[in-house]
């Protein structure tokens, strides 16, 4: 098996569902993970193959961002179109997908390192990986993790009271 | 000692402070009333996220609209018309000489400019709402859980059945538009001398939307299931509610397609598991868990193992009889059986 091979084979769904979370699209998320791994390809070594390839990823999706501000806008966006424009292979159910635009709303508003090492460490990334990933000092990992946690959890229970709050005015 | 501050207390849950930092911090959280509450505070947050993260993979694909460009020559509209009379012309060609085989890609090809066209050489995508990923994902909550690339691969290697990549087949719900291989280059500046290599590479990987069947495929079950699926985990039966992380001990959540949950607990030894028992009953659930409260449930039964391949000792129980638990072991990935 080559390197790369043993590079997908490894870290490939990981990475899917790391820029899935990130992005809200399958379909972007794994046109970025096979780029990912075709400039695996180019490098001789990888020292640090986990973080080496979060970072490219997380570089690749920023770069695009960059370049497009049309996409920019349509990430910020995804939370309503997720549910008016998507086209489901499989029915998700209406709590499901209720959830998900929640969760989508919650991260959305963290800041982008904080947001980031969160989907990093929910993939298994240690603090040394996410602290290479994302050019942050291994001693503030904890602190941004700690941050964002809470703020996330916090904006979603927000979230989920104010459309509580929204279907029990619709009902009465 | 000092009340440690969040961070401390954050990298302490995350397994991630030196021995012991960890040990006089533990000594201390034992004594210290305020801390205590920090902790369960911590703990709940760490839980909570996780399951709201788990939930962001509820998504379909192509959830962006379709126009989005994915070459920069497209942009140009001449070219683009240029592009598009050439194809179909040559297109026209080939069906005259090609009787027998699907020609749906070469012509959808100029619409790939216009649009992200799904893979329809595919079957319709494993859905996330039944899901494998936040199994996964869950699974790696945990500093304790193993590699995130392990996982996948033990996973699939008992579950996974390969199909065939069809040549012609289109979802009923995505439009047939396989891609040649060549047409697949996702950024814009791909430079020409990689070109051939990024088609390689992608060949290698089995890029799922060609329709050619010269393509070389990759021939484990773990790279088809993912060219296929685009995940390379299929648990069917099982998706993940929660995970509930302490140090020394996973619990793990799970939903049936019955409704009833059962909960998946992995300890490093059996005092781990009974010290941390009290703990789990003590922690302050946010709201968000508290919504996820289920009604009481009758005969409660569980069943206990020592994992083969990790060598923890994990404990399934829930509203099922021993026989059920025990399929329902032999549904969990590879390691946790």
């Amino acid at each position: 098996m080559s390197d790369v091979e043993r590079l997908f084979r490894t870290y490939n769904t990981a990475l899917v569902r790391y820029l899935t979370r990130r992005l809200g699209d399958r379909d972007w998320a794994e046109e970025v993970a096979q780029e990912t791994f075709v400039r695996a390809l180019r490098q001789e070594t990888i020292t640090n193959e986990r973080a080496w390839l979060f970072a490219v990823a997380t570089n690749l999706v920023r770069d695009e961002a960059r370049k497009d501000s049309r996409r920019r806008r349509h990430l910020a966006l995804l939370a309503e179109e997720a549910k008016e424009s998507a086209v489901e292979p499989e029915p998700t159910t209406l709590e499901r997908a209720q959830e998900a635009a929640l969760a989508r709303k919650a991260i959305d508003d963290l800041a982008e390192k904080d947001r980031l090492a969160l989907l990093m460490k929910e993939e298994g990334l240690n603090y040394s990986e996410i602290a290479e990933a994302l050019d942050l000092s291994p001693g503030s990992v904890g602190t941004t993790l700690s941050r964002a946690r809470k703020r996330l959890v916090e904006n979603y229970e927000a979230l989920q009271r104010a459309r509580e709050m929204r279907e029990k005015n619709a009902a009465s | 000692m000092q009340h440690p501050d969040e961070g401390t207390i954050q990298t302490w849950l995350d397994g991630e402070l030196p021995p012991e930092e960890a040990a006089a911090l533990e000594a201390h959280v034992a004594v210290c009333q305020e801390c205590t509450a920090s902790v369960a505070e911590a703990r709940g947050y760490i839980a909570a996220s996780s399951r709201i993260v788990t939930a962001l993979d509820a998504v379909p694909g192509n959830v962006i609209p379709a126009a989005r460009p994915k070459r920069s020559w497209y942009a140009n509209t001449q070219l683009r018309a240029a592009a598009a009379i050439i194809i179909v012309a040559g297109a026209s060609l080939l069906a005259v000489k090609q009787t027998g085989k699907t020609l749906v890609g070469n012509v959808v090809a100029t619409s790939r400019s216009e649009a992200r066209v799904p893979k329809a050489s595919s079957p319709p995508m494993t859905a996330q709402p039944n899901n494998t990923l936040p199994m996964a994902a869950a699974a790696k909550v945990s500093e304790q859980k193993v590699s995130g690339g392990s996982a996948p691969s033990q996973k699939a290697a008992g579950k996974v059945t390969t199909p065939p990549l069809p040549a012609t087949t289109a979802s009923p719900a995505i439009p047939a538009a396989p891609v040649p291989a060549a047409q697949n280059s996702v950024m814009d500046e791909a430079p020409n001398e990689t070109r051939a290599e990024d088609a390689g590479a992608r060949l290698k990987f089995g890029r799922r939307s060609t329709a050619d069947s010269s393509v070389s495929r990759p021939s484990s079950p773990i790279l088809s299931d993912v060219v296929v699926t685009g995940v390379a985990e299929r648990v069917e039966e099982l998706s993940v509610v929660r995970v509930d992380t302490v140090v020394g001990e996973v619990r793990t959540m799970y939903r049936i397609p019955t409704g009833e949950e059962v909960v998946l607990t992995e300890s490093s030894n059996i005092a781990a598991r009974a010290g941390t028992a009290t703990t789990m009953s003590a922690l302050a659930a946010p709201k968000v868990m508290q919504k996820q409260a289920r009604q009481q449930t009758p005969v409660h039964n569980s069943i206990t193992w020592v994992e083969k391949v990790t060598g923890r000792i994990a404990t399934l129980s829930g509203p099922l009889t021993k026989e059920a638990l025990e399929a329902l072991r032999q549904k969990l990935p590879p390691e946790h059986r």
